[in-house]
């Protein structure tokens, strides 16, 4: 299989400071890869570099050329009061699809129809998006990041906000998707972790690459892998301890 | 009333705040809903300093006020895009060093600054035809672009990171509407005058969004509101005796207060 991305030796961060260091990844196609990690390791830092958001300081990025991506962010810092519809922040994802000029196509919109249906926000579609709940703002942009079909799907935390039950359905249909894209999922939840994934790095400044979704103490031990603690939820999921050794700074 | 529209003066007064309100709707909405009102202010005063230049070399101040618009709208994005300068501090910067360079030129300029107030305060009795074929040109340039380029400006404006990661020209996109920007409130400097110039721009387009939340909608709305003030604005300024600018914004004002009112007071969000 054809790899889609590869990071080879990248630095990144924010304004000269370096959050992420000497980072060497490569995902394969229909690839799940969980990424963990510390708050504050780099996260969301290396999610941004893969999408060409932030520009590393030193390494190379390549991504198979033509790869559409589909990107739910962690926090959005889009502003609630802007006058955007849910069926139109669903649809701003199928842009991606759509040539400067051209109108959107049959099949996308059927699509968008269709995931609104099932992540139960269709009859909401004519409200303002700013004005839903936290749980149904994000299955929003959750459409927004899945409907158009990406080759890459990103998603940055996609469990927050979405009670447990919500949360499993999600899931289901990430499977589903699995099947005709990579997928890239920042979670805090171990135990959704090693249900779903197929992969796992966890990211701490620099990178720890653990192939199978197995996650135990002990792998997260050899990889000084500081997990956060996961305490209630009414899946069976496992409680990891913060490692000593692992917090170097 | 009908005595005032035998008037050629008049009627092309009217012509003049139809094109402007159709502009300024239109531009105003995309200023108020990306919250770039302060961006406006930036453009508007960085302006001033062209339009001085301008008497400085004797040419038409508005063509170098134009220059001043864009250049202060590229370089108000460019410094907090490229050279890491904050957003409001780079338009704080131009603003001051726009006003500082008008004051100059005007003071190097020989002689008394003719209709210099008209550029202050506006004044739509002094637009010249070629002024009207601009303002009705660069609204067509913008409907045009809006009509074609709607669904990519509504999503850079609502989450432009989200936007940049679906392989949108945002930069281009987001440099052309600026540039937009700039040009109508350079163009619309006459009709009201730099001090009122951005009320036309945000206060029918706040208007319109107390009544929808639907982003085209409020563009429409805000034009129907940006015609009534300026009509009913001009009206005023003609029985009353006062300057057309003062009058429209006014007139906008009291709508928008009206329709607040209403709007709070019959319990609707």
């Amino acid at each position: 299989m054809e790899d889609l991305i590869t990071l080879e030796n990248i630095d990144a961060g924010y304004n000269g400071v370096k959050i992420i260091e000497n980072i060497s990844l490569s995902v394969k196609e229909n690839d799940f890869l969980g990424i963990i990690g510390p708050n504050g390791g780099g996260k969301s830092t290396l999610i941004k570099v893969i999408l060409g958001l932030i520009k590393p300081y030193k390494g190379t990025l390549k991504i198979k050329k033509g790869s559409k991506f589909g990107y739910l962010p962690q926090f959005t810092s889009a502003d609630r009061k802007f006058p955007i519809s849910v069926q139109e922040t669903v649809k701003s994802g199928l842009l991606t699809n759509k040539k400067l000029f051209r109108s959107f196509s049959k099949k996308d919109l059927d699509n968008a129809e269709f995931l609104m249906k099932k992540l139960d926000i269709f009859d909401m579609r004519n409200e303002p998006v700013g004005e839903l709940s936290g749980g149904q703002m994000q299955r929003a942009f959750l459409c927004r990041a899945m409907v158009s079909n990406p080759d890459i799907l990103v998603l940055d935390e996609p469990n927050s906000f979405v009670d447990k039950g919500t949360s499993s359905d999600i899931y289901k249909i990430l499977l589903e998707l699995n099947s005709k894209m990579a997928i890239l999922m920042v979670s805090h939840d171990t135990g959704v972790i090693s249900s779903y994934v197929k992969n796992i790095a966890c990211v701490n400044k620099t990178l720890h690459y653990h192939p199978g979704s197995d996650i135990t103490s002990q792998i997260l031990d050899k990889y000084s892998c500081p997990v956060e603690l996961i305490t209630h939820g009414p899946l069976p999921h496992r409680v990891l301890r913060t490692h000593q050794n692992g917090g170097k700074k | 009333m009908i005595e005032i529209l035998q008037y050629p003066f008049f009627l092309k007064a009217l012509l003049t705040a139809l094109m402007t309100s159709i502009l300024c709707g239109l531009i105003g909405s995309y200023i108020v809903s990306r919250r770039i009102v302060f961006i406006g202010g930036g453009i508007t005063h960085t302006s001033f300093g062209g339009i001085g230049l301008g008497y400085y070399l004797g040419v038409n101040p508005v063509i170098t006020a134009a220059v001043f618009g864009v250049l202060s709208a590229i370089g108000i994005k460019a410094a907090s895009d490229k050279a890491d300068i904050r957003e409001d501090s780079a338009i704080g910067i131009f603003w001051a060093l726009g006003m500082a360079l008008g004051i100059i030129f005007i003071y190097l300029t020989p002689g008394y600054a003719p209709d210099l107030m008209t550029y202050l305060f506006g004044n739509i009795l002094m637009v010249s035809m070629t002024d009207i074929y601009i303002i009705t040109g660069l609204g067509t340039v913008a409907s045009a672009v809006f009509y074609f380029l709607f669904n990519e400006i509504h999503s850079i404006a609502f989450d432009e990171e989200f936007a940049k990661t679906q392989g949108i020209r945002v930069n281009l996109i987001n440099y052309t509407l600026i540039s937009l920007v700039a040009l109508t409130i350079v163009f619309n400097i006459k009709v009201v005058g730099i001090i009122l110039v951005m009320s036309l721009l945000t206060i029918p387009q706040t208007a319109a969004s107390v009544i929808t939340k639907n982003f085209r909608t409020m563009i429409f709305l805000s034009i129907i509101i940006a015609v009534i003030s300026s009509f009913a604005g001009l009206v005023i300024s003609y029985y009353f005796n006062i300057p057309s600018g003062a009058s429209i914004i006014f007139s906008s004002v009291v709508i928008f207060v009206v329709i607040k009112l209403f709007y709070n007071l019959s319990g609707k969000k």
